[in-house]
């Protein structure tokens, strides 16, 4: 362990976008991200709730190098993201993982899953081909996919295999941290909660650290020990889950709760028919 | 009293019936959809009344989008359609396209899932609505339907509905195109609207105000809602009695408040217990395996490859629909 108990920081990040028509003169400017500040303890799981527009995918790319900043400073495990150099990336990779929300998108049809999940080991130098079959064969197993998988393509598995294949293949490369963008809102309900049961018991096992963002309040409530509710690229609300949720001191984080569906009519907040 | 019948094609739900409100305004009689092999629907049954909040809940490929296109029988040419939906009267399979033409929009609105897709993007608002005011109400001059439309999109509480007439689908928020596609569907003061997953591309605090919108309307215009929807938090919040599908068949329906409560079948169960309910920290219950992608026979209970309590009959064939005057349900080990 290392010692500082903080494995992700951002001090005052921004981030804007120019908007409007691509010639305009007077090019509208978008806050995307304006000024947030937090920090993601080392094997906890973290999460960022907002609704669209509010900046919280913009966070989690920047946040993995994936997008520049204009401001601030994002410091993960010692490293400086808005530094990173070529050969840099390549390690900061071994450090961090992504998961993407929708698996139908993010793997490439024309590969096997084996060669898929191997590519990352590929391209780290991690063992040799021998090696890196029988490690293929680990993970398959480790997220509960048959080990035949590895020969066959993408199209052959439903929605909730993908998201396993795309969780192993991000588990490749031995990362301590995971980003989850939504990893569970292009799934079928039913199947959710495979994936979500899947990721604690490799957070358990592996001790990774999670940031998982979601505009779903009740799976976040579920899986997340601290999260921060962000709002037109501000944070509006940071705190432990529970406390966060059962007593919310913005007023929108309050709307947030109230919109959220409850699956029991009994505790419907109005009647049928008004 | 439990009557259990003997043969699933017998079976179509009679004995459910809303408590509150009376006669059906839509009757679905052992409707079947087929493409080819593939069996998108079999055998559903279910009314539904006047003024009542219905719900039909299920994943995706599990046969409520096709069920709701085949009241309006707006299906690909490909699909083979057997069984009997009944509007007002009207026997929607074998309507002619006249009648079908007068059906869509005046008896029965359509909300689809995709308002962005809904909206044509190259013309306002203004002109889409009025458009379709002065096709569905012959004789209506051209001031009449753009007042028409002013009023319906106050109605579905678009404050500024002037602007938004003049306005073009791209310079709309996602619940403003949502609102306009609901108030499109209203035109014709239909008495049965059919919402396809209305909310589901929208943010939670806006898919509050549509479903509350809704409500309000079917309230206000007495008319009928079907609810279509992947959610069960949605279904729990607004419906007054809900039909959970799976694999292309309904495998429960009863009072929601009952279907809560009293869940019978083992998919109901374990869809409920599956979700996260907000301010209840509870462990994730996953159900085993996944709903079958093709479905070309349903000669077993779909479900019973994933179900925990399943006898070695439910695999021998489906099981009949037991029936009670506020349940029913396709399972013969079901929870008690």
């Amino acid at each position: 362990m290392m010692s500082s108990p903080d494995i992700i920081t951002l001090n005052n990040v921004r981030r804007t976008f120019r908007s409007g028509h691509t010639f305009s003169w007077r090019p509208r400017i978008v806050k995307a991200v304006d000024g947030i500040s937090f920090s993601v303890r080392r094997g906890e799981t973290f999460g960022i709730v907002g609704e669209s527009g509010s900046g919280k995918s913009t966070t989690a790319r920047m946040i993995c190098g994936l997008e520049r900043f204009d401001s601030g400073s994002i410091i993960v495990d010692g490293i400086d993201v808005g530094r990173l150099r070529r050969g840099d990336r390549l390690k900061f990779r071994k450090i961090l993982q992504l998961v993407f929300q929708d698996p139908y998108a993010a793997l490439n049809p024309h590969w096997k899953v084996g060669d898929l999940i191997a590519e990352g080991m590929r391209v780290h130098g991690i063992g040799d081909r021998r090696e890196r079959r029988k490690r293929v064969l680990a993970l398959l197993d480790q997220c509960g996919l048959p080990s035949d998988a590895a020969n066959r393509y993408p199209f052959e598995f439903s929605g909730g295999q993908r998201q396993r294949i795309c969780i192993a293949r991000a588990l490749a490369v031995e990362p301590r941290i995971l980003v989850l963008d939504e990893p569970v809102s292009a799934l079928d309900v039913s199947i959710q909660a495979q994936i979500l049961i899947l990721l604690q018991t490799l957070q358990r096992e592996l001790g990774l650290t999670y940031v998982f963002i979601s505009h779903n309040l009740a799976v976040v409530e579920q899986l997340c020990d601290r999260l921060i509710v962000m709002k037109s690229g501000r944070i509006v609300e940071t705190g432990p889950t529970e406390e966060v949720i059962h007593y919310p001191s913005h007023e929108y984080t309050r709307t947030l709760v109230e919109a959220t569906p409850i699956p029991e009519p009994s505790r419907r907040r109005r009647p049928a028919h008004v | 009293m439990i009557i259990s019948s003997t043969d699933a094609c017998e079976s179509n739900g009679l004995a459910v019936s809303s408590p509150s409100q009376g006669e059906p305004i839509l009757d679905v009689r052992d409707l079947s959809v087929r493409f080819g092999s593939v069996r998108a629907v079999t055998n559903v049954s279910f009314r539904v009344s006047r003024g009542e909040f219905f719900g039909i809940v299920g994943e995706s490929g599990s046969g409520k989008s096709i069920t709701a296109r085949s009241i309006i029988k707006l299906l690909p040419p490909s699909a083979r359609v057997e069984g009997r939906i009944t509007f007002e009267g009207t026997d929607i399979l074998s309507a002619s396209p006249d009648e079908l033409r007068q059906l869509r929009g005046s008896g029965i609105g359509f909300v689809f899932q995709d308002a962005v897709a809904a909206l044509d993007p190259v013309y306002t608002i203004g002109y889409q609505l009025v458009e379709a005011c002065r096709a569905k109400m012959p004789g209506v001059s051209a001031s009449q339907a753009h007042s028409r439309a002013l009023s319906l999109l106050a109605e579905v509480g678009i404050s500024d509905p002037e602007r938004c007439l003049a306005s073009y689908p791209h310079q709309l928020s996602g619940g403003m195109k949502q609102r306009v596609v609901i108030a499109a569907a209203l035109i014709a003061d239909p008495q049965l609207i059919i919402a396809d997953e209305p909310t589901t591309a929208l943010d939670v605090t806006v898919q509050k105000q549509v479903l509350e919108l809704l409500q309000k309307i079917a309230a206000a215009r007495g008319a009928a809602v079907i609810l279509i929807t992947h959610d069960l938090g949605v279904v729990a919040e607004v419906c007054d009695r809900t039909a959970v599908f799976y694999a292309g068949t309904v495998v429960e329906e009863a009072d929601t408040f009952t279907l809560f409560k009293e869940a019978r079948h083992p998919y109901t169960v374990a869809l409920i217990e599956s979700l996260p309910v907000l301010g209840v920290r509870k462990a994730f219950k996953a159900i085993p395996g996944s709903p079958p992608k093709v479905v070309e026979q349903l000669e077993q209970c779909p479900f019973a490859p994933r179900c925990d309590r399943a006898l070695p009959e439910c695999g021998a064939r489906l099981p009949p629909e037991t029936v009670s005057p506020d349940h029913r349900y396709r399972c013969i080990n079901p929870y008690t």
